[in-house]
């Protein structure tokens, strides 16, 4: 009998958050319509996800045949494309300015006859280091042309020689380095940054949307009729309230799985049913931890801005971007009190390794150590609406 | 005019009565502005964890090895010749790569062969690629222009030593407006200037849920003038506030954090003006999506991130889908984060912002009509 009380007030519960949810399109937009704008957003911000094309310019000081040839070897390789040819170094730099280029080779005054002469000269490559990822990509770009570039006046001096071009190259370059990105062959930025964050926004929204539905109950005083509906059982109304979040966001988390890893094809080395239950895990404790957040301080407004910091940074504990154990001893520490970071590095793992349980199980141990907080925060929410009770 | 001081000085008590947006104002901008400069303060990602599967094990591999540990961005934790143990070490995340140098090294360079070595990079982040692929190739540099003069003579072709002495062509490589070549040094300039506006956004909105849900609207008046001068009030007061964390964030910070700092002050003055009031009309433009206090922090800090990305820092705007860079020329932020990096990073003038500016002015013409209509609808259905 008791347990039939317990098991009804649940859904009493369940069934008033679902109206409350249904009573205004705010929910629609919170709990629905932003975690679907988000897999939009994600899923083509990065357009086809390859940096390339990079418009440059060539500051050609010389206009010789050999800087002509620069030239057009520069706009054969696919990271750069060249678009403009400038006479001095002051254009360039407008040009930079302006952001019509990212990035300018100067080919010297006397470059060809030098060269020719044997007499030392430089080519001064310059490229946008405030946009840090498009800087890298003109970088690599130019060095990938001026490799050749560098061996081409030297084989002009060596030809009568019958040193022929692979030999000169094996001279000038003996060691040679080749690249094998792992994981990311061709260093796609869809394939990259879309995944994690795609998650970092969820989360802010998972964060928002708890906090604010348990808010709402104790800054109206609704909170007494939730607490009647669910029997006088607090851990009833916290489990009831949040039970229609989780179903929506799960249900949101396997479309957007199936999007990602079936649709759009990306890469997925275990079966997309392990995903889809990390991401339920990590919804749930999400969910704990904004409950836990919110019990500290139950005032809404000040802990919704808390909770909005605390999901902001998610953005930089997920640690996607720059390595959280580049940053301080002590904000890598604090970067394991937000389950954004388990999920990503468990995420990582069924995303790239085959059978790589052995290696994040202490982060799904954590992720889910993260729903004691439920319990924590239903016994401070309810000493917290008692001692309410008795000074009302 | 005796309005509109009455405007501002009433909106001014209300800001300063309401404590959660004083704890948004002060603790939030304050809070923001450091502990964002704190988590990118070490700037530039150095020692990343790398092996070596030295397969040669001779004085050239050792010696090569030495020139990848002397670079900044790695450095060697494992020397091995176990190709799986190395790749584990990636798996177990104990190391970023490795590094595979072929057994035959020394003998294919003597034989006047190039010897194939091989980076195994992880990109899970990109940084972490970056540094060991870098740190490689800057090595591998250096020990080339060493080993010249010992592989031609050893292939007994004296006759091109010249080309050992005559570096005919010399590459030198400048990484413009960020020397340090940092992380921090590179996000944290946008970020700041997307802060300002979410706060910013934050701080208003609030007003505006307050009033929507206070009925706190002056009913009496209908007039458009009225609702001119209530949107012109409501701009000034929250342009003086920000006038002042503008400095926190823009001028003060940047000395304390050793930011790139290399613009004029009066040019950023003149770009933080429009930038300022669009963003305040932008967002009573959205008022009425603001049904009560709390609900703009869903909006604004959800597009946290993805502001950061339309503004092209991260990744450049022409790369993107169209429908993408209509929303960079609508959001005001966009645009100013822009604007502030060519000033303030790049060293750049008024001159270099043209485009920008303009795009920002459009955006505070049109948005003050929004904002002018959307109030005066609001008085008038009241």
């Amino acid at each position: 009998m008791k347990n039939e009380n317990h098991y009804s007030g649940f859904w009493t519960v369940v069934k008033r958050e679902c109206q409350i949810l249904t009573s205004r399109p705010l929910y629609l937009f919170t709990a629905l319509i932003f975690p679907l704008f988000a897999l939009l957003f994600m899923t083509t911000i990065f357009g086809d996800g390859m940096i390339n094309e990079l418009p440059v310019a060539i500051v050609d000081e010389d206009n010789s045949n050999m800087s002509r040839n620069i030239t057009r070897l520069c706009s054969a390789v696919p990271e750069i494309r060249v678009t403009q040819v400038l006479s001095n170094t002051a254009e360039a730099r407008d040009a930079l300015l302006s952001k019509d280029i990212y990035g300018y080779l100067i080919i010297p005054d006397n470059f060809e006859s030098d060269v020719k002469a044997n007499k030392n000269t430089t080519l001064t490559l310059c490229y946008h280091y405030a946009f840090l990822s498009v800087g890298s990509e003109v970088l690599q770009g130019f060095l990938n042309v001026l490799r050749t570039i560098v061996i081409e006046p030297l084989q002009q001096s060596t030809d009568f020689l019958g040193v022929d071009n692979e030999t000169l190259e094996s001279i000038v370059s003996p060691i040679s380095i080749s690249a094998h990105p792992l994981y990311n062959p061709s260093l796609n930025y869809t394939s990259y940054l879309t995944f994690p964050y795609y998650w970092v926004l969820f989360q802010i929204l998972i964060l928002l949307n708890i906090a604010y539905s348990f808010g709402n109950e104790f800054n109206s005083g609704n909170i007494r009729d939730c607490i009647a509906k669910a029997n006088g059982k607090f851990i009833t109304v916290v489990l009831g309230k949040m039970f229609p979040y989780i179903i929506t966001f799960s249900i949101i988390a396997i479309f957007a799985n199936v999007m990602m890893f079936d649709v759009l094809d990306f890469n997925l080395s275990t079966n997309i049913f392990s995903i889809i239950v990390i991401c339920i895990l990590f919804i749930i404790a999400t969910c704990s931890i904004s409950l836990f957040i919110f019990s500290i301080y139950p005032n809404l407004p000040i802990i919704i801005s808390f909770i909005s910091m605390f999901g902001s940074l998610g953005a930089t504990f997920a640690g996607v971007t720059f390595p959280v154990n580049a940053m301080y001893p002590f904000f890598e520490k604090l970067s394991y009190f937000f389950p954004i970071r388990h999920f990503v590095v468990m995420t990582d793992y069924l995303r790239y390794e085959s059978h790589a349980f052995i290696y994040y199980w202490d982060h799904l141990l954590i992720l889910i150590s993260f729903n004691i907080l439920i319990i924590l925060a239903t016994f401070i929410l309810k000493r917290k609406y008692l001692k309410l009770g008795i000074r009302n | 005019m005796k309005d509109l001081i009455q405007i501002i000085s009433d909106e001014i008590r209300a800001i300063g009565t309401n404590i959660p947006i004083l704890i948004v104002l002060i603790l939030g901008n304050i809070g923001y502005g450091f502990l964002y400069n704190l988590l990118y303060n070490t700037n530039v990602y150095k020692e990343a964890p790398i092996a070596i599967v030295d397969m040669s094990q001779s004085d050239l591999s050792r010696h090569f090895i030495d020139y990848i540990d002397a670079t900044q961005q790695v450095k060697v934790v494992v020397k091995t010749q176990n190709f799986d143990e190395a790749k584990r070490m990636v798996i177990e995340r104990e190391i970023v790569g490795f590094l595979y140098i072929p057994s035959e090294l020394k003998e294919e360079i003597m034989k006047g062969n190039q010897a194939q070595c091989v980076v195994y990079g992880s990109t899970l982040s990109f940084l972490e690629y970056l540094n060991i692929y870098e740190a490689v190739n800057f090595a591998s540099l250096e020990v080339n222009s060493e080993l010249l003069p010992e592989v031609i003579e050893s292939l007994n072709l004296v006759d091109i030593l010249f080309i050992a002495n005559d570096k005919a062509v010399n590459i030198v490589s400048e990484p413009l407006y960020n020397v340090s070549e940092g992380y921090g040094t590179y996000l944290i300039p946008p970020v700041m200037v997307i802060i300002i506006f979410q706060t910013l956004m934050i701080t208003v909105a609030m007003r505006c849920g307050e009033e929507n849900t206070t009925r706190l609207r002056d009913e009496m008046t209908a007039s458009l003038g009225h609702s001119a001068k209530i949107v012109l009030g409501k701009a000034f007061t929250n342009v003086m506030i920000y006038s002042v964390f503008s400095v926190f964030f823009l001028g003060l910070l940047p000395l304390i954090f050793n930011l790139p700092h290399l613009g004029d002050s009066i040019d950023i003055i003149i770009m933080m003006i429009p930038y300022l009031f669009a963003s305040v009309f932008f967002c009573l433009t959205l008022s009425p999506f603001f049904t009560d206090s709390d609900m703009p922090l869903f909006i604004i800090v959800f597009m946290s991130v993805p502001l950061v990305f339309l503004s092209g820092i991260s990744y450049p705007l022409e790369l993107m889908p169209w429908h993408w860079r209509i929303l960079h020329y609508l959001i005001p932020t966009a645009p100013a984060t822009l604007a502030f990096v060519k000033l303030d990073c790049m060293g750049g003038d008024l001159s270099n912002i043209r485009t920008e500016m303009m795009i920002l002015w459009i955006q505070c013409a049109v948005y003050f009509v929004t904002a002018l209509i959307i109030r005066h609808k609001a008085t008038k259905i009241k």
